[in-house]
């Protein structure tokens, strides 16, 4: 999905710097519980590295970890042996030729898939933005998402999509003056890529 | 040619054989020129003159100049990347240059500067415990990581660095703009920084057993160390992890210190390597952020023939603490505390920016602790970065435009770098203790993220810590990194409330550099190393040098053997609260601030003063200055004047840093 050449060209700053909250509408961050299982005993801790306890017996019966701990969103449980396992799988040689949306996609799904690993989901929130973003990106053309403050433009990112890969990340800032207006925005793509179809999504912040 | 071009502590001196010497501040901003319309280098090149800046710093990445094997581009297929004519054009428009050739270079290139053929070689790429190559999970596509150890990493260099010595060479000072060259860059195993990650390659187990070999000589003399029954040294293999209740330390200390050699040597070739081209110009390096396991300023600047070593910093909006620390430890550890990349604008895949104020607060904190020289990165935006003073196509950006041309002029017309730091006091971490807590996991996994669009299945460090630590030394459980140890924070708490500068250090500080302070501040703890004990021992006995371990003083070293010579000195004093500081055993500023920070410099020419003033908080604040005597104050960003007997007030808006030139009146 992304172009190891992309381009990312023209990010207006008073736009870009809400960067992460926009990332966290479309893929919020979720609280995850790890657990290494060191026989019947276990270590844990949260996701900043806290430590946490919480009684044996629940590891023969860890769905109901979910329910004790009722702000987790996920419950990952590991062996020492199984990650292993799993970070040879992360790091083999042909990685290397993938795009950086399947390597993710790839470690999530080897993590369910690795034996010696649990993973407990609350929900079905997205694990990575590219997810989301392929949702969205379907076909060639270029993506515009516009994001509004009461009304006052709050953020935009352009993204120009060829041959399935995003090959250009930007914003309107590059369109000078034009650069807070919608209409005069959708023009200039319009006529900046004229090859290709242009798709628009308006959101209000906090959608 | 006769040809003089070093550093100074003040800066860079530069002379010509047909020009006189002259010492310029060292203050630059980087620029990439390959990333930039040939026809719009010089608009942005004056541009960054008319901010005040005498300097710019470029990459010259290895990707970018040789994309295939043996096919060199300087600018014959592509004018982007002629490197001849941009320097060519910096010395039009008057600027000296600082180049970085890397290898390394990140800059967010897909690969990092590296060419792709080179990393895909499976003889340059870095091992994991279980053999597998070292991801980098970057957002235009992970790459392994290369591994130090080889030799075709520096066989390959070698080969590119001879393909552009010419052009230096032709614009080397004075007949050219090249003041200064980087050795690699952030060399530090690409943040890998943790032990059990990398590198387990053949090349680096090979260099493992050398330093072994090189460390005890003899095999049962290992042995008797690690209590084992090696025949010989091949046969040791290196710890993939802390083996939960081990007792015996050393075995997994001297991984740690393979691991600092092992960058330490890379190091030292990358320059030997730089030297080869008999360019008349110092060589630096820049640290990515480190001053614990694996890296130390002052081990890189004992490498013959590089003269300095700085920390990059890219501060959070508003923080202080990192870049006190940091700024601090280079004050206390470098020749020249030198920022070589100092945040300006961002990363495209960082969560948030820093708006012109925020950038300049952060600036002059770190000045106001100790900065003496730095690079912006960057000037002009450039691919997958933004919010730089400079438009891509070289248009102004009015907001941060403003606020360089601001700073600049505040360094210039202040004479900044002409003013010393005049803190007597050192505060020593415990570079052996930071080993300690970096060893004591049972494994280390590789990071499958990087920045805020890849967020990959990363498992907390702390995970791995063990729960069964048998080990004789003592341990900091302090939260944090490497660096952070329990005393030492209480000790700079104690000291900031009181209002006392200090710098920071560690043990790998120089006995010369220690000499220049009164007192220091030593974090020991029931081990310490005997050649640390004896250097912390000579400063205790110079004339008026105050000495204070804590929290406790060393009995033996870190294999377990008595070791007391700070315990029999008697000039040693012990805090175990540094609560119980005392203002009598400080020495004074000549300066009391009250309800703000405040950083004093002086300069003996013209016997002046220069304070820095400090409110990093968000409200108004009243704050005052005391001093004995009359004074002539004025204030350096807006000129304006007053005299004041014994105390001055000042009104301190939010984030907000004023400098005043201070001069005795008579009365």
């Amino acid at each position: 999905m992304v172009d190891k050449n992309i381009s990312v060209e023209c990010l207006k700053p008073e736009l870009w710097t809400h960067l992460n909250e926009i990332l966290n509408m479309y893929c919020p961050p979720v609280k995850i519980l790890h657990v290494l299982r060191k026989g019947k005993k276990y270590h844990a801790v949260m996701q900043d590295g806290e430590p946490v306890e919480f009684d044996c017996r629940y590891l023969e019966h860890p769905h109901n970890l979910l329910e004790h701990f009722p702000q987790l969103d996920e419950i990952r449980i590991y062996t020492e042996t199984a990650m292993d396992c799993y970070d040879k799988k992360l790091q083999a040689p042909e990685i290397y030729d993938w795009d950086i949306d399947d390597y993710l996609e790839y470690q999530y799904k080897a993590l369910e898939e690795t034996e010696g690993i649990q993973v407990l989901r609350k929900n079905n929130f997205p694990q990575h933005i590219f997810q989301p973003l392929k949702k969205w990106i379907t076909k060639d053309g270029v993506y515009l998402l516009w994001v509004r403050d009461r009304g006052k433009l709050y953020f935009n990112c352009i993204l120009v999509v060829r041959e399935n890969k995003i090959k250009i990340l930007t914003t309107s800032g590059r369109y000078g003056d034009d650069w807070d207006k919608l209409e005069r925005v959708k023009k200039n793509l319009e006529k900046e890529f004229s090859d290709l179809s242009c798709h628009v999504i308006i959101k209000d912040r906090n959608f | 040619m006769n040809t003089n071009v070093r550093f100074t502590e003040n800066g860079i001196y530069l002379e010509g054989e047909k020009e006189a010497g002259k010492e310029i501040p060292l203050y630059s901003g980087s620029v990439h020129y390959w990333r930039m319309a040939p026809e719009t280098w010089e608009i942005i090149l004056i541009n960054i003159k008319k901010m005040g800046f005498s300097i710019v710093e470029t990459y010259i990445p290895w990707s970018v100049h040789e994309p295939e094997r043996g096919v060199f581009d300087y600018g014959n297929q592509d004018p982007r990347k002629d490197l001849n004519k941009f320097l060519d054009v910096c010395e039009k428009v008057g600027l000296y240059v600082i180049v970085r050739p890397g290898p390394h270079i990140n800059a967010e290139m897909t690969w990092f500067g590296y060419p792709e053929w080179l990393l895909r070689m499976p003889e340059i790429q870095a091992k994991t415990p279980f053999g597998t190559s070292v991801v980098y999970p970057y957002v235009t596509g992970a790459f392994p990581i290369p591994s130090y150890a080889g030799s075709k990493l520096y066989e390959e260099t070698r080969i590119y660095f001879k393909s552009f010595a010419e052009i230096l060479r032709r614009h080397c000072y004075p007949q050219g703009g090249i003041i200064a060259i980087q050795a690699d860059n952030e060399t530090c195993n690409f943040f890998r920084d943790q032990p059990y990650i990398m590198d387990y390659s053949e090349g680096s187990i090979q260099g493992y057993h050398g330093y072994l070999k090189e460390k005890y000589q003899e095999i049962h003399i290992l042995n008797k160390v690690y209590c084992s029954t090696y025949e010989n040294f091949e046969e040791v293999s290196p710890p993939s992890g802390y083996q939960e209740g081990d007792e015996n330390l050393e075995y997994y200390f001297d991984w740690l210190e393979y691991k600092e050699y092992q960058i330490l040597e890379a190091l030292r070739k990358m320059v030997g390597i730089l030297e080869e081209l008999k360019l008349p110009i110092p060589i630096f390096h820049n640290c990515a952020y480190q001053n614990y396991t694996p890296i130390s300023v002052q081990r890189d600047e004992a490498i013959p023939g590089l003269s300095v070593a700085g920390i990059d910093a890219y501060p959070d909006p508003g923080d202080t603490s990192m870049l006190k620390e940091r700024i601090r430890y280079l004050a206390g550890s470098s020749r020249l505390p030198f920022v070589p990349e100092f945040g300006s604008g961002s990363w495209f895949d960082r969560e948030q920016l820093l708006s012109p104020q925020e950038e300049k607060f952060g600036y002059l904190y770190a000045f106001m602790n100790g900065m003496k020289a730095v690079n912006f990165y960057m000037l002009a935006d450039r691919d997958r970065w933004t919010g730089c003073p400079l438009r891509n196509d070289g248009s102004i950006r009015e907001n941060w435009y403003k606020m360089f041309c601001d700073l600049l002029n505040i360094l210039n017309k202040a004479e900044l770098n002409t003013y010393s730091r005049t803190t007597k006091i050192l505060v020593l971490k415990n570079y052996d203790m930071g080993r300690l807590r970096a060893l004591t996991f049972v494994r280390n996994r590789n990071t499958f993220s990087s920045n805020c669009f890849i967020k990959g299945t990363d498992i907390p460090n702390n995970l791995w810590k063990t729960e069964k630590y048998a080990g004789k030394l003592e341990m900091d459980n302090c939260s944090g990194g490497y660096d952070r140890e329990t005393w030492v924070q209480e000790i700079m708490f104690a000291l900031d409330k009181m209002g006392f500068e200090y710098d920071i250090s560690d043990c790998y500080v120089t006995s010369e550099k220690m000499a220049q302070y009164d007192v220091i501040f030593a974090a020991s703890y029931n081990f310490m190393e005997g050649w640390i004990q004896e250097k912390l021992s000579n400063f205790a006995k110079l004339p008026g040098r105050k000495l204070y371990l804590g929290p406790t003083v060393p009995d033996i070293d870190r294999r377990g053997e008595a070791c007391q010579l700070l315990r029999k000195e008697k000039s040693v004093n012990v805090i175990s609260n540094p609560d119980e500081i005392s203002l009598d055993i400080l020495p004074l500023s000549g300066y009391k601030a009250t309800n703000c920070e405040l950083a004093v410099y002086k300069r003996e020419k013209d016997a002046s003063d220069l304070l820095f003033v400090a409110n990093s908080s968000d409200k108004l604040i009243e704050a005052s200055v005391e001093f004995q005597g009359k004074q002539r104050f004025t204030d350096v960003q807006n000129n304006t004047c007053k005299t004041a007997i014994e105390h001055l007030d000042i009104t301190l808006h939010p984030f907000e840093i004023q400098i005043w030139k201070v001069k005795m009146e008579e009365s």
